[in-house]
């Protein structure tokens, strides 16, 4: 006979399952370090991505301006402060990639330790059930010995 | 309003049986409009220009999540701006990376604004936009209306502006290059960027004082705020208005703010879902269909909506319910009172024998081994605490908290 608790639970767990298997069973995989570690380099790349077409849009929007004085432009002044800007958007963009690489696995983290907690709720069921289940069989046992 | 929340009642448990076709057909419904009017503000790519293909592309959104909609129609915008010229569509597919790389990344669940809101403006409610998503969303999507006014700015200056001047016989790349960013940011378009996230700032600010009708206010209150925002904005930067019209335009993108609150916001459509699962002697294959108002039954409270991160069944009350059920059941037509006696008669035993220096086994640990009732008893006698203990520790702590009774035996003693 099927244990409805123990279906309740079943059921529960599988609906985590189904509903966190690309989310926080797969975050849940890698260590914490790794994940926002993976989370910073990719910022790294995108943010540097969005800085060069940042940059296309801006000396486009001032093409006039570039093509008149282009020769009379002094570039280390303009090296530095792009440089400078693109060091600031880096910043801002890491401390945001940071804070919710962070969160996104301290979430993941708790949902997952509250389903292995729910396993192992499971899990002393079953080990109830094959102790019942054992007793039963003894019983049957030593009733027919008798 | 009772036709209304009958309706909605309808509405959900519709939704809850035929989920699974409903929900490809929303899809579908909203793609082939996006795309439909994609295709009429634009169509400069002939190949695109068929029914067929909007619906084979309908067809592949349907079955794709909701983000799907995003992708295809931002590729048909740029594919589209590309039949205009390589120029043109090499700014679209910037401005959409750019949108992407600096924002929707993070924010991904936004990203249908910047396909909604060129629709929205196309038809003539443009401010249902923040006043939906001040609802839905919070403070933050005032960044996504925004770039979502853009999209629009962009689609209208392609057809404005570009389509024109590419028409020219004599024009330069430069003049088109230059006049495309020239024509997104133009004083109007600063001037919607700045009303739109002032009205979903506002709707959203009202939304998080949690009154009563704190829905219904925010809309009303931020469609009101979007017409002085819009007439006193329009004679600084000197543009001519026609109040009627944008009169007509706030009543119906308060109208439809309205009918989503009223049909979707409040409404739980959490839908059915089928598991599968199994043990080691049978097979689940289970269909869980959502109550329309879901009660405990054992405290008859009514139920929040779960969320999709957490574990559903992390009810410690209820669990240490039935934990209490449990144990009830296990001991019941055991006489725990008899027990109770005998272990304490070994126990005053032990003790005695204690006081002499001797190393003896303790007779009270064996003596609780064999009469486990015992130390469950001692257990639920202490105020809660080893109950509590027991349902917030993993299954191990629980077995040592049931079966280490000298804990429990020492308090007694």
């Amino acid at each position: 006979m099927v244990d409805k608790d123990r279906l309740y639970r079943m059921i529960a767990l599988a609906r985590f399952e189904k509903k966190n298997e690309d989310k926080a069973l797969r975050i849940n995989k890698t260590y914490e370090q790794d994940f926002v570690s993976y989370a910073l380099i990719r910022n790294f790349f995108l943010t540097t991505i969005a800085f060069a077409l940042l940059l296309v849009v801006f000396v486009m929007y001032n093409m006039d301006f570039w093509l008149s004085n282009l020769n009379n432009l002094n570039f280390q002044p303009l090296l530095i402060a792009l440089i400078l800007g693109y060091l600031i958007m880096l910043g801002i963009y890491s401390v945001i990639a940071f804070t919710i690489a962070r969160l996104r696995y301290t979430r993941a983290a708790n949902s997952v330790r509250q389903y292995t907690h729910e396993l192992d709720r499971l899990g002393k069921i079953y080990r109830e059930e094959d102790k019942l289940i054992k007793s039963i069989d003894e019983d049957k046992e030593e009733s027919e010995e008798a | 309003m009772n036709l209304l929340i009958r309706l909605k009642e309808t509405l959900k448990d519709i939704y809850a049986d035929y989920d699974l076709i409903i929900r490809p057909v929303l899809k579908f419904g909203l793609a082939i409009m996006i795309f439909m009017i994609i295709n009429n503000e634009l169509g400069y790519l002939s190949a695109l220009n068929n029914l067929f293909v909007l619906i084979i592309l309908a067809v592949i959104c349907a079955i794709l999540p909701l983000n799907g909609i995003v992708v295809i129609g931002v590729l048909l915008i740029v594919a589209h701006c590309f039949g205009l010229g390589v120029e043109v569509g090499g700014f679209a597919a910037i401005l959409y990376l750019l949108m992407t790389l600096l924002y929707f990344r993070f924010a991904p669940k936004d990203a249908l604004a910047i396909l909604l809101t060129p629709v929205a403006f196309i038809c003539r409610v443009p401010v249902s936009i923040p006043l939906c998503l001040g609802q839905i969303r919070g403070v933050l999507s005032s960044i996504s209306v925004a770039f979502g006014i853009l999209s629009w700015a962009f689609i209208q200056s392609v057809h404005t502006v570009i389509e024109p001047l590419k028409n020219v016989p004599d024009v330069s790349l430069l003049d088109v290059l230059q006049a495309m960013p020239n024509a997104l940011l133009t004083q109007e378009t600063i001037l919607q960027i700045i009303i739109f996230v002032a009205v979903l700032l506002i709707v959203a600010g009202i939304r998080r004082l949690g009154s009563d009708y704190a829905h219904e206010v925010g809309i009303v209150i931020g469609a009101v705020a979007y017409m002085f925002l819009t007439v006193f904005g329009a004679r600084m930067i000197g543009l001519e208005l026609d109040f009627q019209e944008i009169l007509i335009n706030t009543v119906g993108s308060i109208l439809i703010a309205f009918f989503l609150k009223i049909f979707y916001f409040s409404a739980d459509y959490s839908s059915s879902e089928r598991l599968l699962f199994e043990d080691d002697r049978y097979y689940y294959r289970v269909k869980a269909i959502p109550k329309r108002n879901p009660v405990d039954s054992r405290t008859g409270e009514l139920l929040e909506a779960e969320s999709d991160a957490e574990m559903p069944y992390v009810d410690v009350k209820r669990f240490r319910q039935i934990r209490e059920e449990e144990i009830d059941r296990k001991f019941k037509g055991i006489n725990l009172q008899s027990k109770l006696e005998q272990s304490l008669r070994n126990f005053e035993v032990d003790a005695e024998d204690d006081r002499a220096p001797s190393e003896q086994p303790d007779t009270s640990v064996r003596a609780a081994e064999e009469q486990p009732g015992s130390a469950v008893v001692f257990a639920e006698e202490q105020p809660e605490s080893a109950v509590v203990f027991a349902v917030e520790q993993p299954a191990s702590e629980v077995l040592s908290a049931e079966e280490q009774p000298e804990g429990a035996s020492e308090e007694q003693g």
